[in-house]
């Protein structure tokens, strides 16, 4: 199963993705939420839409709040899990983002066990840190 | 880029106390913090540890701009051998040879998340900038507060420096500026 790993900064998208791919899911990266849009379009296209994406707020092209939105407002993507992944701590900004339709945020910095517990949470990853199917 | 000096910033301790940043000009704060983003991002096992002021060496620095009522500029120069250093320990198990680029975006991306904590400290509405990364064979961090660490012998060194209106007005925009400013995208053709 894919999962979308969305940050500008490369750094960020490895480190997301190698928790992703200890949990069993196959990351796929975009740089900014537009190129996620792209990459969403794609994977759907080939009858394998991502079952999570992990999204940054500020990001240049196009920030991580109006992908949530723009996701949010497309039948097609209602089953994706959407999880914030942001320096972005305010209270005001996770009830924005939780509005707009995010099911989580984690706050960076943030340790492997912070974003596994987010997962399981959500019931997407077992007591064993894998991929529920 | 302006040629006119700008006028000299307040050092710790010289910001009226009703002024938020007051608070967080505190190199305690600005050492907690860049221990906490360390342990967490680069490296849990081996602490930082204080030392005096110096120029950083083969540096890259990194600076990001907290934009608001309270602007802050957010610096982080680390010498090559911890920038490098930074960059592997982050990518550490993806298997991942590190680049130059790879080093520029780690820099880039701990100040980043140094800011956006420091950010948290202000009072909301404050925006972040995204991070602009520079190399330099010596860079001394002129800040109000400074932070200056040692890594496994690396040095790293983080300032603050609260921004005056006009200095904030000539710094990078805050990313939602950016963005409105960016024509709009391809968006529309994908519905």
């Amino acid at each position: 199963m894919f999962a979308l790993v969305i940050d500008d900064s490369r750094t960020m998208r490895r480190i997301v993705g190698s928790v992703l791919s200890q949990c069993g899911l196959t990351p796929v990266e975009a740089g900014d939420g537009q190129e996620a849009l792209d990459q969403l379009e794609r994977l759907t296209a080939q009858g394998t839409p991502p079952v999570l994406a992990t999204v940054d707020w500020n990001m240049p092209v196009m920030d991580g709040l109006t992908f949530v939105t723009q996701v949010r407002n497309d039948h097609r993507w209602l089953d994706l899990t959407l999880v914030m992944v942001t320096t972005e701590s305010e209270h005001g900004q996770i009830v924005r983002a939780l509005a707009a339709g995010a099911h989580e945020y984690v706050i960076k910095p943030f340790t492997a066990e912070d974003l596994i517990s987010k997962l399981s949470l959500l019931g997407l990853v077992d007591e064993n840190s894998e991929v529920l199917a | 880029m302006s040629a006119t000096p700008m006028p000299p910033f307040p050092r710790a301790g010289e910001l009226p106390e009703e002024d938020p940043r007051a608070a967080i000009l505190d190199p305690a704060i600005l050492e907690e913090l860049l221990e906490v983003v360390w342990s967490t991002f680069v490296d849990p096992e081996t602490p930082l540890l204080p030392i005096g002021p110096e120029p950083v060496l083969d540096a890259y620095a990194a600076v990001v701009t907290i934009h608001g009522a309270s602007p802050l500029r957010v610096e982080l120069a680390m010498s090559g051998p911890a920038a490098w250093g930074v960059a592997g320990a982050m990518m550490a198990g993806t298997g991942i040879e590190v680049s130059d680029p790879d080093v520029r975006d780690a820099v880039g991306e701990l100040a980043n998340v140094l800011g956006g904590n420091l950010k948290a400290l202000l009072p909301e509405g404050a925006r972040l900038t995204l991070p602009q990364v520079d190399v330099a064979a010596s860079v001394e961090v002129d800040a109000s507060v400074v932070a200056a660490m040692s890594w496994n012998g690396a040095v790293l060194v983080a300032g603050l420096r609260p921004l005056l209106p006009e200095e904030a007005a000539a710094a990078a925009p805050p990313v939602t500026q950016v963005l409105a400013d960016v024509p709009p995208t391809r968006t529309g053709e994908l519905s």
